[in-house]
């Protein structure tokens, strides 16, 4: 009994039952949702998003938010795209400055959060607009192709019958899991999530964990945007547009607190999967693209609302 | 002549605790009635569900004759039941004087009329001998004075029930006195006091009635008259307590730390030393600059000029991080807002500053060392929670205040600070900090204390510095000081200034 309370009081455990739940109701309602081919084409759907969701969870964990992911996955597939296809770079190369244009975008954000003072809302608002807009300065807005084969193949090619891109996800959870949980830094995010003020007081540098949150999470935006330019095979300045309202809803129906101070890498996970079997489902049952919205809106406020009657009862 | 409020058979049960079991009590008009018990004893559970921020589990409220539910606190302070918590409800991004009117502001057509809201909060902070601005905000005053701030509010409201959970934790002797005078006012317009204190020397002087609450159960409620403290005490704790401040002999050594000429926001020019084993009190009013000092020592705040020395070598503090390489640690006064992580556990708030200590292949938590922490520090300080998984903000004050102490000695500090370690708690746990600094002080450790509660200062300290308006008037040796002596320092505005 003891132990089964325990397993309830986990917050994960509520949302991988909802997870279930959901999947259960497709499984008999939604026919092909169970097949093996489905299931991976799921978790591929959910990779781009779930990669972004895992540095987003910090970020909000530290009590931020950042709206330009969808942004800098843009920008730094376009990177990518020109340095391999216009000036002939190797893939390795491309890939490791298209990263490194994500880290830089998200120092930005950090410096003007932690030194300049502006809200993150802010700051990262305006850099979906800046790094969006530069993705189209670069690219012209041409979309850019086609690419090496070795550069294609980490998004199309297959390990069995498990997607590449998929196994990248699960490498990139399983880093960060670890991180956040097990790590002195990770520690320190919560706790400057939790209490700043306690946490200077500590000896926290507190400037430097949210500097460092944001360029975790702007890389992480770059890495999805190297897993889709890859996957579709071309780079195109508005990939990944309003992907950060997934990003976010994933990381909140996983059970991040937007108060800062709580959450784990496996409730984003799920959320973000939670988030893939509702689109999916969705189509399946053939129900309108314009309902899917309506439906997705509703799964995310409810989520959050559940949660939030739960956590008031909690002792 | 008939109680006003009566509560009969009230329970409340959390998740895991009875807070409250049966306590029936009856409160009268024009009475002074004090409510006591140890940490976790359940006052404040009661005095919220007095207030309608909690629904009790079973039993009664009847209020002027007639049984009444509260739907929300709202409601209760609409009937006249207005509580002062020990958790401050003032808005400090708002201005003082909106902060005293909130709700009644005065108008002029839809408009607030500033000019009259301006010159009434004026006289009426004359009246609690509070000269302030009223269109500053409010957080820029200590929590002293926000206190004062909502104790006047309280008492501008025609109110029939005055609750005081622990109003005086964080007011000096002389806003006490106030504060006091002000109840007595209360009293004669026959307004029924509920006066939740730690202090028992404060029930004394202003009590009609005590109720003594323990485990959530009404032990007795009494007469003041028929009471003396041991008895109180003995009700409280369920036995004895024989000496109940006892200070251990311990050996004063050579200076560890030495404050030249510093000035920063809020002091100037103060300069002293602090010892090897030794307890430095640091006494004063609210508002003279104490905490500053000391946020600027541990580079919380800049300074604007002068040295600080440790072990006789001048340092450079800029940050707490440096301050804590150089042995320096501070509890500070407001444990809920600097010095814990309510949402999170016993155990990592305790572990917290320790992580660099904690560590394993370099970047990960030794989590087994981390938990032997955590038991230790829940063993030795006596941190009373149901497990070290619990979020600290389901625990008492006092024992919050223990999680605090114990993750900074876990650290083991040459030097360190309390800024106010005692507010807000019981006598229980006051004895239990008290001996906590005095074997800390046994054992080497230097000690600043901040403390607003002259007793405390006089009883713990070896050496009283005393401040007024920003500026060090003396220091005192224990022996020769007495509460008029540091009264006559703390108050001394010419001195200072000279």
């Amino acid at each position: 009994m003891e132990t089964l309370k325990k397993i309830f009081a986990i917050r994960e455990f509520t949302i991988f039952l909802v997870l279930v739940a959901l999947m259960l109701f497709l499984g008999i309602t939604a026919p092909g949702f169970l097949s093996v081919d489905n299931l991976f084409s799921i978790i591929l759907n959910v990779t781009f998003i779930g990669v972004m969701a895992c540095g987003m969870t910090m970020v909000i964990i530290t009590g931020g938010i950042d709206l330009s992911v969808g942004s800098i996955l843009g920008l730094s597939g376009v990177v990518m795209g020109l340095l391999m296809h216009d000036l002939g770079l190797n893939p390795v190369m491309s890939i490791l400055i298209g990263l490194l244009t994500g880290m830089a975008a998200g120092l930005t954000n950090g410096l003007l959060i932690t030194k300049v003072k502006i809200p993150p809302f802010i700051s990262t608002l305006g850099m979906l607009s800046i790094a969006r807009g530069l993705a189209y300065v670069l690219s012209e807005g041409w979309p850019i192709s086609p690419f090496p084969k070795s550069f294609t193949s980490q998004g199309q090619g297959m390990v069995g019958p498990v997607p590449v891109p998929v196994l990248y996800f699960a490498g990139v959870a399983i880093i960060a899991y670890i991180f956040l949980r097990y790590t002195i830094v990770g520690r320190r995010i919560y706790a400057t999530g939790g209490n700043l003020e306690a946490s200077k007081l500590v000896g926290i540098k507190t400037d430097r964990i949210l500097i460092m949150v944001y360029v975790i999470n702007g890389l992480l935006a770059a890495f999805a945007g190297f897993l889709m330019t890859a996957w579709l095979g071309v780079a195109q300045a508005n990939a990944g547009q309003s992907y950060e309202l997934d990003v976010i809803a994933a990381t909140v129906i996983g059970g991040t607190s937007l108060q800062g101070g709580e959450g784990t890498i496996l409730g984003t996970v799920i959320g973000a999967i939670i988030m893939g079997v509702l689109r999916n489902g969705l189509i399946l049952l053939g129900v309108s693209s314009f309902w899917q919205q309506v439906a997705i809106g509703a799964v995310i406020i409810i989520a959050v609302a559940f949660d939030q009657l739960r956590g008031g009862k909690e002792g | 002549m008939n109680p006003v409020l009566k509560v009969v058979d009230i329970s409340k049960e959390f998740p895991g605790v009875k807070a409250l079991d049966q306590v029936s009590i009856d409160f009268y008009p024009g009475e002074v009635h004090a409510i006591v018990g140890e940490n976790g004893a359940g006052k404040s559970t009661l005095m919220k569900i007095i207030a309608g921020v909690y629904k009790q589990n079973a039993g009664k409220i009847i209020f002027k004759g007639e049984e009444r539910y509260w739907k929300h606190p709202s409601e209760a302070i609409e009937e006249g039941i207005v509580t002062i918590f020990q958790e401050l409800s003032v808005m400090d991004n708002l201005s003082v004087s909106e902060n005293l009117f909130l709700g009644s502001e005065p108008k002029r057509g839809p408009f607030i009329n500033n000019g009259k809201l301006y010159k009434s909060a004026k006289e009426f902070l004359k009246e609690f001998d509070l000269n302030i601005n009223p269109n500053d905000k409010l957080k820029k005053f200590t929590i002293g004075v926000q206190q004062m701030i909502e104790i006047a509010r309280a008492t501008y409201k025609e109110s029939k029930v005055i609750i005081m959970d622990e109003p005086t934790s964080s007011l000096t002797q002389n806003e006490v006195a106030k504060l006091f005078e002000v109840i007595r006012n209360l009293k004669q317009k026959d307004v029924s006091i509920i006066f939740v204190s730690h202090r028992l020397e404060e029930i004394f002087e202003i009590a009609d009635k005590v109720s003594v609450l323990r485990d959530g159960k009404l032990v007795e409620t009494n007469n003041i008259s028929d009471l003396n403290r041991d008895k109180i005490v003995e009700m409280m704790v369920g036995r004895k307590i024989e000496n109940f401040y006892i200070k251990k002999e311990h050996e004063i050594g050579k200076p560890i730390m030495k404050i030249e000429n510093l000035s920063g926001e809020g002091f100037e020019n103060v300069s002293f030393e602090v010892n090897e084993g030794e307890v430095l009190g640091f006494s004063g009013l609210i508002g003279a600059g104490r905490s500053e000092i000391m946020e600027t020592i541990i580079g919380l705040r800049k300074k604007k000029s002068g040295k600080i020395y440790v072990d006789n070598k001048e340092v450079t503090i800029n940050n707490p991080l440096d301050a804590i390489k150089l042995g320096i640690g501070m509890v500070p006064e407001d444990r809920k807002r600097k010095g814990l992580i309510l949402i999170h556990s016993v155990k990592d708030n305790i572990s917290l500053p320790s992580l660099d200590k904690l560590k394993r292949f370099r970047l990960f938590v030794n989590e087994k060392a981390e938990k032997d922490l955590s038991n230790w520090a829940i063993d030795s300080f006596n941190i009373k929670t149901p497990s070290p998984t619990r979020r600290v903000k389901y625990l008492s004050g006092g024992n919050q205040q223990k999680v605090v102490v114990a993750k900074w000695i876990a650290l083991r500090p040459k030097i360190l600070i309390l800024d106010e370690p005692t507010r807000g708690i019981d006598v229980g746990a006051k004895a239990e900090i008290y001996e906590l600094i005095s074997d800390l002080a046994q054992q080497g450790m230097a000690i600043i204390m901040i403390s607003s509660e002259l007793p405390e200062v006089l009883q713990i300290s070896d050496r009283i510095a005393v401040m007024a308006y920003g500026h060090l008037t003396g220091v005192l040796n224990a022996k020769e000081a007495s509460q008029e002596k540091v009264m006559k320092l703390a108050t001394q505005k010419e001195k200072a200034y000279a």
